[in-house]
């Protein structure tokens, strides 16, 4: 096992690295590094033996913590430029090809495509709006500090819920940058849905049927806003579109800690749960994630630009071709 | 019903467990001060106490009252000082005597002029009979009473020493000003994490100080201290009834910490202990200064306090309604329809609002009556105030009664007191403080007596009582005299911002901080940060204990001239104390280094100042003839070059001494003047200033005036010798 | 006196502190306040009903002002109000009856009357006890006085017929506060007994194999599971805990301490977890003449999201919680926002909140609502003491426990102030 993929692995484990891109990212850098040291052994070939090396790094990020769907497109990208490495190369030139490729993949696919979607959909930021949005999502974030910094009016809603809390230190990084924020938790989205005039989510995977797969909570966020006709706008970056269909949120998902479920953190009144230690008749649940069905959602802004969410299969299409033009 | 119940069966319960002192179960008790013996709130408390001012359109003392009656406390003793009639009568007419199972008994002083003075007094009435909260009459709170007086209550069993239980709160500190969000100093307070024994508590009062120091013993004694300094002292303490007795046998102790806290954890011969109780979900704030005041509003209209919020009707009479984002407002209004009203704003019954006008961010009493195209930004506003159209208030307090006519603005900071009258088209100055009553003459020169004060010069000048009478027999009299001081038609006296607290003001008004001051704050945190890096007696900033705790960053707040100057003057006392006492020169450096800390000075500066006042003992130094002051102020290059030499690390510091000495040639002291090349020559000599930086500062006057060049061409001649030699070379 | 009014500014004290929690608790105490109330009051001979009426509504007033969220209050009022009128009407009739009788026979006495079947007050009767219902065509042809009046003038019409009657009149007074009482105390036996009254449908609602979801604690919804359970049937709840004030945590371990399958999950899981429940039941705070509910925090979340999954929403509610009046922006105007300090911890962000620097606008607004609206479209069901009923009959079904003239209780006090 290679110590850069085996850092990030305990680094999932721990939870140092969350969000779809961060961990992505971390991810190939672990894998480029990876191929940088790699020698092929002895009577082998480069192409079978890297992705066997490759798979198995997969296999033990897997059991850290599962992998996300984009993450698993990386892999299949990388394992489709190593297979398609023509076998003329050197070992060196190979390398350095599949180093420049993952690099490449970085950049394009998550680093400018992210530049592209804020872009994209600062242009649906009005003066005077106020825009919500939930949990701790990367590219909404960029979105509210670019809209910020071309000195859009406008007032955020976070909407949060346990037992993550990602929102608020979204809210804590969102206020060092001046803006005004009102905080709530996911309850108590009906009330807030009132003063809101637009909703943005970000979202781990998007699948071809236009189910949008996020952080848990997501769904019922675009359901009430669909309820009080708030248009939904997601921030999803193309390569996290997946072929795969799902339509309810128990048949494919990850689970937490179920003890996070037991304890809240920051409240010493609400311990109701300690003292009951494992009873056979209680389960704990701590899903991760949710399908927002797509019927909730207005728009998808990608960087192929803003699509409703029956064009998801075109872009899955276009885009798996494209992958392998790259 | 209930409650007596209760206490009997507590009683009994007390009984069963054989605890001779709960026998006889006395009721919980708390003394309410009054009178918070200080002179923060002026010129607005010379009418009214401090106390009945309004915090969110409603008395403070009613939030105190009111969470002392919800935490289960029975008998409160209020004691009243300043203007005590009127909080007296205001107390009769309000719903606190007539309640049952919580009775409230005023007790009046007329010449108590501290927290010690007060509790000495209620000690003499012989009225307190158990554990009880002390408090003031200025603090909001939510908390529950019943875990810390549990606490309180089992440590008293086990060590009866323990006679305190402070509350405290966590809150972070400005990064920027090294202040709380409340405007109070920096508070250091070392605790043991264990036992929550309070160790060490100290109150950053004086900016300038730099160092901290925690008595060895302390590390010693515990096995573990948690050294905060992000916790804000409540001001809610659990006592039992040997503080009243402690304050009667140390006469000297007035203010409740710095003389009694402090008094308490120096002293290891009673062995007394003070502990500390942290609250996490509940609040718990003091109205201590202007900025406290604007804080807390904001808090009690995010709902901090609940349930103690303008719409719960716990406080007041006025039914108030919550809107969305934060609005509240009371029936009764009357408000255009092109008014904007933004968010986190209470507006007041009866309160009437113009075409166009924009309100955000404020407070607005009962009765105004706000013009049209007014624009109000984070203002206090209290009753009936008559505001005309166009006008413009930023960050302000404006009392009851006052009247602004047409397009007078007030610029951020501005306190109005009662009844004032601004004039037309009239801008007050930022952070100017206007009331009808002159400004008091003998005012209080020493700060740190700032208890010694209130009702004895100006509340004999103007009992509460006949007040209104005066005022309008003043009225017509400020009429003729003051009205160019506030623009055409104003009533009022400006007052002068006493020397000393100018530089302070904009710490505690209600305006924040200007973006200049923040960057000027930021930009000396960052040189501290820099020099303590490369400066080895500056602690290491790591761990929880950040540089900015411990060390010795503290900003400066007066103006650089201003500081400038006091740095001069300190270094030139820290040097003349060097000679006269014959202290090391290495004794000498650390102080100056600590006093260049403190004051975010350069070294180029505190070259400057060791030189200016090397050159200052020189001339002081009894002489006749120039020769005679030239032979002084060799000695003394003789003997202090080093101290000197070790602030002149490079050329640019150099160049300063040459640039300070010139300028005292020229102004302040004539008389070395003929001296100038001279002395240079023995700074040569003695290898303090380097030719390059002579030959720098000639080329550095180059091109100035001719007047400026006078002392260049006094040593053209070794100018001329030094280019010579360098030549030769 | 005193005595009373002390009970009544302690409670009213309670109830402005917001220490009076749960609707039923608050429900009992109104209702065993006012009946010290009317016991205490001292009524003359003249107008009985109507002092009783004013003193229950002078009280009635300041405690609906206390706390004008939490709806009981009100609601008990109002049914306080409505025994008095039905109890004053049973005896006017039973009067007027006498009256029209005593040609016949003078030494009737009430109690007898009451037990006469009396066909020649039937008419007055009749059209006196209209005014307790909805106006109907007879009402409107008759032309009715105020209501109010109607049991004065026919008492006074009494008394200046026969003054040797007041003895009668005064036991007839005793009567009627005799019987108020009487049914007061009835009504405190019902808001006692409600939850055992729910419950017992229960079985009629859970079957095996079930998966019900909830959200929050509600005693009401936890008798009523522990009552399908009782009846042998093994089913599983999904308790979401209810953020902020988790009392989910707090319903899931009586549950699991009754031996009930107990899975507690997150708010937000609550849609994901949806397309596999077969019912959501939860309590209310409030139930609106439109069929609309009061419900804690997070419940129109829920019950969207059982409509989307075409999922009973079961509202369980004792009659104490069924409110006369029809909401008008409920979200805001029937809604308590409760400290920051739940979602927050105010030490953690006070650098955030430092209005010093900065532009001194606070940035941080937080909302922490109490309650949520749950419009009746999204209700399936309510189920009463009384039985199962649709949201469109709730109004009716509220008729039944007020009498008209009371639904402006406040706005009719704050007038005549």
């Amino acid at each position: 096992m290679h110590r850069a993929v085996y850092k990030v692995g305990l680094q999932y484990l721990a939870g140092d690295i969350t969000g779809g891109n961060a961990r992505c990212i971390a991810m190939l850098q672990a894998f480029s590094e990876a191929i940088r040291d790699y020698t092929t052994p002895a009577e082998k070939t480069l192409t079978r033996d890297l992705t066997a090396k490759i798979g198995s790094y997969v296999s033990f990020l897997i059991e850290c913590r599962p992998l996300s769907i984009s993450m698993g497109n990386a892999i299949r990208f990388l394992k489709n430029r190593i297979a398609k490495l023509p076998l003329t190369l050197s070992e060196s030139e190979a390398k350095t090809s599949l180093c420049l490729d993952i690099d490449r993949f970085i950049n394009e696919k998550i680093i400018l495509a992210d530049r592209v979607i804020v872009r994209h959909a600062s242009t649906k930021i009005r003066d005077g709006d106020v825009l919500l949005t939930y949990g701790s999502s990367c590219v909404v974030e960029m979105l509210l500090s670019h809209a910020l910094e071309l000195g859009k009016k406008f007032h955020v809603v976070i909407v949060d819920s346990r037992p993550k809390l990602e929102g608020q230190s979204l809210l804590r990084r969102l206020v060092a940058n001046g803006l005004n924020c009102t905080y709530t938790h996911l309850n108590a989205v009906s009330y807030i849905m009132h003063e809101v005039t637009r909703v943005f989510l970000g979202a781990s995977s998007i699948l071809s049927n236009g189910t949008v797969y996020s952080r848990v909570g997501t769904a019922a966020v675009a359901m009430v806003a669909n309820a009080f006709s708030v248009p939904v706008l997601i921030c999803c970056e193309a390569y996290k579109f997946h072929e795969r269909v799902q339509l309810d949120s128990i048949c494919f998902n990850e689970l937490g800690d179920p003890q996070a479920v037991a304890k809240v953190s920051g409240r010493g009144d609400v311990n109701y749960l300690g003292s009951l230690g494992n009873k056979d008749n209680l389960q704990l649940l701590n899903l991760m994630y949710d399908a927002t069905p797509s019927e909730y959602i207005s728009m998808i802004v990608t960087d192929y630009g803003m699509i409703p969410p029956t064009s998801v299969p075109v872009i899955v299409r276009e885009y798996c071709r494209d992958q392998l033009w790259i | 019903m209930g409650a007596p119940k209760k206490s009997a069966a507590a009683a009994a319960a007390a009984r069963v467990s054989d605890d001779p002192e709960e026998l006889a179960r006395v009721p919980l008790q708390a003394v309410l001060l009054a009178d918070s013996f200080t002179t923060k709130f002026r010129p607005i408390t010379l009418e009214r106490p401090k106390v009945l001012l309004p915090l969110v359109n409603v008395p403070m003392i009613e939030y105190t009252l009111a969470w002392l009656e919800s935490a289960g406390v029975e008998e409160v003793f209020v004691f009243c000082c300043a203007h005590a009639k009127q909080v007296i009568n205001y107390l009769e007419s309000s719903q606190w005597f007539s309640q049952p199972k919580f009775s409230v008994t005023t007790i009046e002083s007329h010449n108590s002029v501290s927290a010690g003075d007060a509790l000495r007094f209620i000690y003499e009435r012989n009225v307190i009979h158990g554990d009880f909260i002390l408090i003031s009459g200025d603090t909001v709170s939510n908390m529950s009473l019943t875990r810390v007086l549990q606490e309180h209550k089992e440590r008293r069993k086990k060590d009866s020493n323990a006679v305190m239980t402070m509350v405290i709160k966590r809150s972070k500190l400005s990064p920027v000003t090294q202040q709380s969000r409340l405007g109070t100093d920096e508070l250091f307070m070392a605790i043991d994490p264990d036992t929550k024994q309070l160790l060490y508590y100290e109150e950053n009062t004086n900016h300038l100080k730099a160092t901290l120091s925690l008595d060895k013993m302390l590390l010693i004694d515990n096995s573990s201290i948690r050294l905060h300094n992000d916790m804000q002292d409540c001001f809610i303490d659990i006592c039992s009834p040997e503080v009243l007795s402690l304050f009667t046998d140390n006469f000297d102790y007035q203010h409740l910490r710095r003389h009694f806290v402090k008094g308490l954890l120096v002293d290891d011969i009673m062995g007394y202990k003070i502990y500390t109780h942290e609250i996490h979900s509940s609040y718990a704030a003091r109205v201590d200064n202007y900025r406290a005041y604007d804080t807390i509003s904001k808090d009690i209209i995010q709902r901090w306090t609940y349930p103690l919020v303008p719409d719960v009707l716990l406080l007041g009479n006025s039914t108030t309604k919550l809107e969305r984002v934060g609005m509240y407002r009371a029936s009764e209004i009357v408000q255009s329809r092109s008014a904007q009203i933004g968010p986190l704003t209470v507006i007041g019954t009866g309160t009437r609002i113009g075409d166009n006008t924009k309100i955000s961010n404020s407070v607005i009493g009962k009765g105004c009556d706000i013009g049209s195209n007014v624009l109000i930004e984070g203002c206090h506003i209290w009753d009936n105030v008559t505001i005309e159209d166009g006008c413009q208030l930023r960050h302000s307090i404006v009392c009851d009664g006052v009247v602004m006519k047409s397009g007078a603005v007030l610029s951020p900071g501005v306190v109005l007191s009662f009844k004032v009258v601004i004039g037309q088209n009239f801008t007050a100055p930022a952070y100017s403080k206007v009331s009808l009553l002159p400004q008091p003459i003998k005012q209080d020169s020493d700060e740190e007596l700032e208890y010694a004060d209130n009702n004895s010069d100006v509340e004999t000048s103007c009992a509460p009582d006949n007040m209104n009478g005066e005022l309008t027999s003043e009225l017509s009299e400020i009429q003729g005299s003051a009205t160019s001081e506030l623009g055409c038609g104003g009533v009022g006296y400006i007052w002068s911002i006493c020397e000393g607290a100018s530089e302070e003001e904009w710490r505690h008004s209600i305006a924040p901080i200007s973006a200049e001051k923040l960057a000027e704050l930021t930009q000396t945190t960052d040189d501290d940060l820099e020099f303590s890096n490369q400066d080895g007696n500056a602690p290491a900033s790591s761990g929880e204990l950040r540089s900015d705790a411990l060390s010795d960053s503290e900003d400066d707040d007066e103006d650089t001239k201003n500081d400038s100057a006091y740095f001069e003057k300190e270094v030139e006392a820290t040097f003349l104390r060097a000679v006269h006492e014959n202290v090391q020169v290495d004794h000498v450096i650390l102080e100056v280094n600590s006093l260049k800390l403190s004051c975010n000075m350069e070294f180029s500066a505190c070259a400057g100042a060791i030189f200016y006042s090397m050159m200052k003992l020189a001339l002081e130094t009894p002489h006749k003839t120039t020769d005679e002051l030239s032979r002084a102020v060799l000695n003394i290059f003789n003997s202090w070059h080093r101290l000197l030499k070790s602030y002149l690390s490079g050329k640019d510091e150099e160049i300063e001494v040459i640039l300070k000495f010139e300028e005292m040639c020229s102004e302040s002291a004539k008389e070395l003047s003929p001296l100038f090349t001279q002395i240079l020559h023995h700074l040569y000599d003695k290898e303090l200033i380097s030719e390059d930086a002579i030959l720098g500062w000639e080329f550095e006057k180059q091109g100035a005036e001719e007047s400026d060049r006078v002392f260049v061409r006094q040593a053209e001649n070794f100018l001329q010798w030094l280019k010579e030699a360098s030549e030769e070379d | 006196m005193p005595d009373v009014q002390s009970l009544v500014i302690e409670f009213v004290l309670k109830l402005k502190k917001r220490k009076v929690e749960g609707s039923q608790a608050t429900a009992r105490q109104t209702a065993v306040l006012l009946r010290s109330v009317i016991s205490q009051q001292r009524i003359g001979y003249t107008n009985q009903a109507g002092a009783l009426i004013d003193a229950v509504k002078a009280v009635g007033e300041q405690l609906v002002a206390a706390n004008p969220v939490e709806l009981a209050v009100g609601n008990i009022v109002r049914r306080v109000l409505h025994i008095i009128r039905e109890e004053d009407l049973s005896l006017t009739t039973a009067a007027m009856a006498g009256l029209n009788l005593s040609a016949v026979s003078d030494d009737d006495d009430d109690n007898d009357q009451d037990d006469h079947p009396v066909l020649s007050a039937a008419a007055v009767a009749a059209a006196a006890r209209s005014t307790l219902r909805p106006p109907s065509l007879q009402t409107l042809l008759e032309d009715m006085p105020d209501p109010a009046a109607v049991p004065h003038t026919s008492s006074s019409g009494g008394d200046s017929e026969e003054k040797s009657k007041s003895a009668d009149k005064s036991s007839r007074s005793r009567k009627l506060k005799h019987d108020v009482i009487e049914a007061v105390n009835e009504l405190i036996e019902d808001i006692d007994t409600c939850h055992e009254q729910i419950a017992e449908q229960a079985v009629e609602h859970i079957h095996h194999n079930e998966v019900i979801l909830t959200l929050g604690s509600s005693r009401t919804v936890l008798e009523f599971l522990y009552a399908a359970k009782e009846k042998k049937r093994s089913f599983r709840v999904f308790v979401a805990e209810g953020a902020p004030r988790y009392q989910g945590h707090l319903l899931a371990k009586e549950l699991v301490a009754r031996g009930l399958q107990t899975t507690l999950i997150t708010d937000s899981a609550v849609f994901a977890m949806i397309s596999r429940v077969n019912m959501v039941i939860v309590g209310a705070h409030a139930v609106m003449a439109n069929g609309g509910v009061i419900a804690p925090v997070g419940l129109n979340m829920v019950a969207l999201a059982a409509q989307r999954h075409a999922v009973p929403f079961v509202v369980l509610a004792g009659s104490h919680k069924l409110c006369p009046l029809y909401p008008h922006n409920p979200e805001v105007l029937l809604n308590e926002l409760r400290s920051p300090s739940e979602l927050l911890d105010f030490g953690e962000f006070s650098d955030c909140m430092d209005f010093g620097s900065g532009s001194g606008s606070p940035l941080i607004h937080v909302v922490n609502p109490t309650f949520d609206y749950v419009p009746p479209k999204l209700v399936s069901l309510f189920i009463t003491d009384t039985g199962g009923h649709n949201p469109s009959y709730m109004y009716r079904l509220i008729a039944d426990y007020y009498s008209a003239d009371d639904l402006v209780l406040q706005r009719k006090a704050a007038a005549s102030n």
